[in-house]
């Protein structure tokens, strides 16, 4: 399998402080990767840098043989790269049907954006039956299914979820992970950041374990249900790096 | 004694230009949230370009109206690439300096081109007028009225119905997730810009035939045009429209009611930016706009 993303040595923050202190992390074409983490690890922040919400202080990121980093983010839409934000970011005002033409803005997914449209509705009927009503209007779950649907119709080929299941109640998450599970089906790459472990694992092949900015596990899906380093991190509340810690003491 | 259908009419004449004055400054200020201070002078240059078209080839404003807002238009995009883009990321007040500052550069240029004196374009049917009943409406301001509801109608149909439209409104909602859709925000925000600046010399040809015009008419139309926008809550397009009704309500109700009541009537912004200032920082529709 060719490498779809690289990133080496990557270095970012927020004005005086700095999050991402040295990622590096692969994946392939075609594969779903998780990312994992506890609360404040640098798992958004990655997100934020690979869509250029934030800009890297240092490092580089490699998408499809491109220098990821020295392009404008509208540029790296165009290029297949498409993130459905933490939170939903749903355009509130906006009609659901709004929310998703305006994910088919770039002018490489305009042309095909009917027909996208209906493959979103199939995957998700209920956005169907709501179209004319405005997307703030909704349920989280609702906005979850739009936020996603709104990142397909930009035409991906990596599509990078952060946290869709993040405050949705446990019926609605196994909807959303079985869409996630049908867009993984197409040839579309996935790197999924989540606290929710178990479901993630549930679709992704492998998956990398972040902590203050760093990676600090890898492994493939059945490794990392059986980890410790995973299963305590989360269960306990402790980060990956305090029981690494331990284990070594 | 005036009577209220004749109040009614005045007010909601006024109120379109008003919607039309003021609409500009709302969707710059909705899209790139950088409030600018030289709207009022848009206003002014677009009213003496029509006054100089007029002058040297005889053309009537409203012929003159479609070129001068691509001018227009053009002039703010590039003015935002040059002056306002590289200070998106400042301090408000180093923007508000900003915008200030290119204003009096504007009006201070109009002063030595045209000279300070009032002056105002003739056309036949500026000083004509029509009987309805008891009610008399100047044919002037009905012409002026009927651009700005195009203008503005055309404008909420871009914005419903168009690609770059939807982009405005999209940005104007959710910037990240604008950014994440792919919109090219500086394009987006330099277009918006333009098209306020564009509906700003729309008002200003307006302006120019149905009332005097001069190069310090800026100031009274940016208060104006704060009056408005506070009233509607900041940051809101429907809200602007909503405002510039209310003031124009308020101006003419004053002008009927209140002896020498017209001198009074440019007072009530003033009035109006304080009182909602101090009771109802929010607007009347009050929405909160983050930053």
């Amino acid at each position: 399998m060719t490498t779809m993303l690289a990133v080496r040595d990557l270095h970012a923050g927020y004005d005086e402080s700095s999050v991402l202190q040295g990622l590096n992390f692969e994946l392939k074409k075609g594969e779903v990767v998780c990312l994992l983490g506890a609360n404040g690890a640098g798992k958004t922040t990655t997100m934020a840098v690979l869509s250029g919400l934030v800009d890297a202080s240092s490092g580089s990121v490699t998408y499809d043989g491109q220098d990821l980093l020295a392009m404008p983010s509208h540029r790296r839409v165009e290029a297949g790269l498409s993130l459905s934000p933490e939170g939903r970011k749903v355009f509130p005002n906006l009609t659901v049907e709004e929310n998703l033409v305006l994910g088919s803005f770039n002018s490489k997914a305009r042309a095909g954006r009917a027909a996208r449209l209906e493959e979103v509705y199939t995957l998700f009927p209920r956005l169907a039956e709501r179209r004319v009503q405005s997307a703030g209007l909704m349920s989280g779950g609702e906005q979850q299914m739009l936020a996603l649907g709104r990142a397909i119709m930009a035409k991906p080929r990596l599509l990078l979820l952060d946290e869709p299941s993040l405050g949705l109640a446990p019926m609605i998450v196994q909807a959303v992970f079985e869409a996630i599970r049908k867009i993984a089906a197409t040839d579309i790459t996935i790197f999924l950041v989540e606290q929710n472990t178990h479901a993630a694992l549930s679709i992704a092949s492998r998956g990398y374990v972040m902590s203050a900015g760093r990676i600090v596990h890898a492994g493939s899906a059945a490794e990392l249900r059986q980890s410790p380093e995973v299963r305590d991190a989360f269960i306990g509340g402790k980060s990956a790096r305090t029981i690494r810690e331990a284990r070594h003491a | 004694m005036h009577y209220i259908p004749q109040l009614i009419v005045d007010a909601l004449l006024l109120g379109g230009i008003y919607t039309l004055m003021v609409i500009g400054l709302a969707l710059s200020f909705g899209v790139t949230r950088v409030i600018n201070f030289a709207h009022g002078e848009a206003v002014m240059i677009g009213a003496y370009g029509a006054y100089t078209i007029a002058l040297v080839s005889g053309i009537d404003p409203l012929l003159a109206l479609p070129l001068l807002m691509v001018i227009g238009c053009l002039f703010g995009m590039a003015l935002f690439k040059v002056s306002i883009e590289p200070v998106l990321k400042a301090p408000h007040v180093n923007q508000i300096l900003l915008t200030f500052g290119i204003g009096l550069v504007l009006q201070n240029a109009a002063v030595m081109i045209w000279k300070a004196d009032e002056r105002s374009v003739v056309t036949p049917y500026a000083y004509s007028s029509f009987q309805f009943g008891e009610v008399f409406v100047a044919g002037g301001r009905l012409i002026g009225f009927g651009v700005a509801l195009v203008l503005v109608a055309a404008l909420f149909f871009w914005l419903r119905r168009t690609e770059f439209g939807r982009a405005t409104r999209a940005l104007d909602e959710q910037r990240d997730a604008a950014v994440l859709v792919g919109i090219n925000v500086k394009r987006m925000y330099a277009l918006a810009f333009g098209l306020s600046v564009a509906l700003g010399v729309a008002t200003g040809v307006i302006l120019s035939f149905i009332g005097a015009i001069s190069p310090f008419m800026g100031f009274h139309i940016l208060v104006k045009g704060f009056a408005i926008i506070v009233l509607g809550g900041l940051g809101s397009i429907v809200g602007a429209v909503l405002g510039a009704f209310l003031l124009a309500f308020a101006e003419t109700a004053v002008s009927y009611y209140v002896p020498n009541g017209t001198g009074w009537a440019e007072a009530v912004a003033f009035a109006v930016l304080f009182l909602v200032l101090v009771l109802r920082p929010r607007g009347i529709i009050g929405q909160a706009v983050a930053d």
